[in-house]
């Protein structure tokens, strides 16, 4: 899990993530670019959280926004990822 | 036409869909990056395939690639649109082959059943993070706001 951040800062997402105690990376996305490249923000009709699934093959398994239609929910999607 | 290379690199994303003579959608040039694999029957029959580019912008539209003298491996190639633009790509030959296959390259976006967009970034740890290098892992991007 790697969770991408575009409206705060390096030291507000140390803090974030010290105080939860999340051990996954953050990444702060300064310029939006990772944003913009999965189309995430108001900008794309979606406002986040938004969950983006990879597979182990690097293709796109689930987007969590209704842009496009899903039948199973995220938890299912990595579920079966995982035991391919 | 283009010799291709012989690569020894490993294919990391092999996508295949085969397409029996439709009607050829409209050629509309855009570079784009990919991986394909091609399966046919026997080598030696391969002589004809054409690369299907699947763009996000575009739909799909042919790029035809012709491939000769094809052995079993995997191989690098270049398509390019015509304007001269375009993108590597990579294709790996098995033995179990078939012939008269059309092969429908896709492209990246960040769409369900695209290559996810590449990128690297470094996270707040100062650790780099490149989404190509988690291939093999099941990778979830949260991406989140605050206000």
């Amino acid at each position: 899990m790697i969770g991408v951040n575009n409206t705060s800062s390096t030291i507000w997402l140390v803090n974030y993530r010290n105080q939860r105690g999340i051990s996954f990376p953050f990444i702060f996305d300064d310029k939006s670019k990772i944003f913009n490249q999965y189309e995430v923000g108001g900008a794309y009709g979606n406002n986040p959280p938004t969950y983006v699934l990879v597979d182990t093959k690097g293709i796109v398994k689930f987007r969590s926004d209704n842009k496009y239609k899903q039948t199973d929910s995220l938890a299912v999607k990595i579920q079966s990822l995982l035991l391919q | 036409m283009r010799k291709l290379a012989i690569s020894g690199a490993t294919l990391i994303s092999a996508l295949m869909f085969f397409q029996h003579c439709g009607n050829p959608p409209p050629v509309v040039p855009t570079p784009f990056t990919g991986s394909i694999r091609i399966l046919a029957m026997d080598t030696a029959a391969i002589r004809n395939i054409s690369v299907l580019v699947d763009d996000v912008n575009y739909g799909l539209h042919p790029n035809p690639y012709i491939l000769n003298s094809v052995v079993v491996g995997v191989h690098k190639l270049f398509v390019a649109d015509e304007s001269g633009t375009g993108a590597s790509a990579v294709v790996e030959v098995l033995r179990e082959q078939r012939s008269d296959a059309t092969v429908w390259l896709l492209s990246e976006g960040p769409y369900v059943g695209r290559i996810a967009p590449r990128f690297t970034a470094t996270s707040i740890d100062n650790q780099v993070i490149d989404l190509q290098q988690l291939r093999g892992k099941v990778v979830l991007l949260a991406f989140f706001e605050h206000t």
